[in-house]
This record gives structure tokens, C-alpha cells and sequence, in this order.
């Protein structure tokens, strides 16, 4: 069954068409404290009367210290400054805070907890990210190949994984 | 859990394991297991096209984070079942599903400020369980720590395949 290329297509589609639908589903969903699915700045800044005093996430880029405010990503990204107040951490220009804590104003967010991730965390994980991605791109392409009679993927067998390359391409292809 | 590289590394790590047990477990199967692993991180596509962008585009709530659940997991794990050959559909599913399982539950253990992760169940439950916040996703440690695992597991590997040759 699904052996046909046809089929094996349909299927695919209808795959992409399913995920596609449960990225619709999740946008739709309600915040629910109840199972710790809390309101974020997505939530709150839409519809802030409807969260007043209740428990919130937001993270976002330190843009001042002293009054502590991030900036936040709006509805259709424009950016959005928010208070941050209970902070007591040292907490510098630049680096995100990442807060949960009870919205006291439409744009205050009183801290309960909240932690910050230094800018160069993030360029170390898209980087590292990136290579590692290159790295099993590059395994795929030397542990299997296209098979044109069944129009699939198939896995190469030791024999051909070693005949592929020199020796040392060999030793770190192989492991 | 955080980056890449520590997903890919811990995905290789579980799966030559299991290679050592079960026969068909052969290292095309172990690379299978790190793309697996990669699965729930393309809905960092967000980084490029944010939510509100495809929101705009279709005229519908959009969040692509449907796709970093297991419900998103299942069916990218499904097209790569399509896509191989049907002769070794089920061994391919089986080696996706281990790396996506074990992005999945790294992840469920990153720091949040709230002290709960993300509805890593979803869709069939909301619930957000708790973590431990052992890592953020933007630190080395994690790939640090897995990638001295594996380098240990790649040279046990290495005098295995040479005792056998």
C-alpha cells in the first residue's frame, strides 16, 4: 500500500497540507494558566484588559536600565516597549530578559521570575546550528542516494559508503 | 535542547548505541536519527518569516510552533517515511522517530521563566509540563557535555568495527 509514486506524492502533500493546519490550530489557541499555557506579549498587548493582574510571559531585548524596558515584537512587528519592574538582577543594555511576572498596566510587567541571555548566545546557536546542519546534509548525501526504480531514498550499503571518497573522508564519513 | 549540534550529537549517540543491539541499525539509519533530530527546529523558519507575516498572508492565526510538537513531529516524520524507499519505510520512520523524540524531550528540559516548558504533547494534550530549566537553548554546555559522550561512543564504535573486521 502508498507504494506508488503517485500515492507516495498525495501523501506528502497531504502531510504538508496537515502541518500547515496544525500551525493554524496552535495560532488559534487560547492562553490557558491552567495547564501553564500563559498569556505573552501577543496576548496581552491585543486585548490587555482581558489579562490585567493576571500572570504573564514576555522576553525581549533590554532597551533601558534605568527605568528597566524591553522591546517586544507587535502584532505585525513594529516594535513595543515594556516596563519591567521587580528585576533585581543586574541586567545590561542589550541582552534579552526573558520575564514572568504579573502585568500590572497595560504595558507593566511586575517580575516574579525572570532570567536574561546574553546577546552572543545567540549568534553561537545560529551558528553552531547552522554548521551542525551542513554536517548531517553532508552524512545523508554519503549514507544514501536516490534509487530512480523505486523513486526513493534508500540507504547505501558499507561497500559503496567506502568507495565514495578518499580514505580520510572515509574515517570521518563512516563512524 | 539548545542548539543544533548537541540535538545532532545526542541523536548519534542514542542511535549507534541501539546499533550495537539490533542488527539493521546500521550508520545510514544513525544519520536518519540525527536528521530526525532536526525535525522540531524547522519551525525556526520563524526567525525568517515570522507568524504575523504568514498571518497577514493568509487571513488566519498562524503559529509555527504547531510544528515543534509531537502532532508536527508525527507527520514530518511521516514525509520521510514517504520519501525513502517503501523496502525500508518502516526502519527509516523508526530511526526519525528516535531523533525527534529525543529533540522533543531535550527541549521540554530548557529554562523557562515560568518554570513550564511548551506543549511538547500537543495535539493531544495542552499541558505544558514543568522543567527542570537544565540548560538555555544559547549556551555551549549541553553540546559540550553530549559531544564528550559521543566522542566516546564513536571510539568504542571504532574498536568494535575492528575487532569484528
Amino acid at each position: 500500500m502508498f507504494d506508488s509514486v503517485p500515492a507516495r506524492a498525495l501523501a506528502v502533500v497531504l502531510l504538508l497540507a496537515g502541518i500547515a493546519g496544525l500551525c493554524v490550530w496552535h495560532g488559534t489557541l487560547a492562553p490557558n494558566a491552567a495547564v501553564g499555557a500563559y498569556p505573552d506579549e501577543g496576548d496581552f498587548l491585543a486585548t490587555p484588559d482581558a489579562y490585567l493582574g493576571d500572570l504573564v510571559t514576555v522576553g525581549g531585548t533590554v532597551v533601558d536600565t534605568d527605568p528597566l524596558t524591553i522591546e517586544v515584537e507587535g502584532a505585525t512587528g513594529e516594535r513595543v516597549s515594556i516596563r519591567v519592574t521587580g528585576v533585581d538582577d543586574a541586567v545590561t543594555d542589550g541582552s534579552d530578559l526573558r520575564v514572568f511576572g504579573t502585568l500590572t498596566d497595560e504595558r507593566t510587567v511586575d517580575a516574579r521570575n525572570s532570567f536574561t541571555v546574553p546577546r552572543t548566545g545567540y549568534w553561537y546557536t545560529y551558528s553552531v546550528s547552522f554548521l551542525s546542519g551542513l554536517w548531517v546534509l553532508w552524512r545523508i548525501v554519503r549514507h544514501w542516494r536516490y534509487d530512480p526504480s523505486v523513486a526513493g531514498l534508500t540507504p547505501r550499503s558499507a561497500a559503496e559508503r567506502g568507495s565514495l571518497g578518499t580514505d580520510r573522508l572515509r574515517r570521518w564519513g563512516d563512524d | 535542547m539548545p542548539d543544533l549540534l548537541a540535538h545532532a550529537l545526542l541523536a548519534y549517540v542514542l542511535a549507534r548505541l541501539l546499533s550495537w543491539r539490533i542488527d539493521w541499525v546500521t550508520t545510514p539509519y544513525v544519520t536518519a536519527a540525527m536528521a530526525g533530530a532536526f525535525i522540531p527546529d524547522i519551525q525556526k523558519v520563524k526567525l525568517l518569516v515570522p507568524d504575523w507575516r504568514v498571518e497577514a498572508l493568509l487571513g488566519l492565526p498562524f503559529d509555527w510552533f504547531g510544528w515543534a510538537t509531537l502532532g508536527g513531529a508525527v507527520l514530518s516524520v511521516l514525509i520521510g517515511v514517504a520519501v525513502v524507499s517503501p523496502r525500508v519505510r518502516w526502519r527509516a520512520g523508526a530511526a526519525l522517530s528516535l531523533g525527534a523524540a529525543s529533540h522533543l524531550l531535550a527541549d521540554a528540559l530548557l529554562r523557562s521563566p515560568s518554570g513550564r516548558s511548551f506543549d511538547v504533547l500537543w495535539p493531544l494534550s495542552r499541558w505544558h509540563p514543568p522543567t527542570p530549566g537544565l540548560y538555555l537553548s544559547t549556551e555551549p554546555t549541553p553540546s559540550v557535555v553530549v559531544g564528550a559522550v559521543a566522542l566516546v561512543v564513536w571510539v568504542a564504535h571504532r574498536r568494535r568495527e575492528r575487532r569484528e573486521a
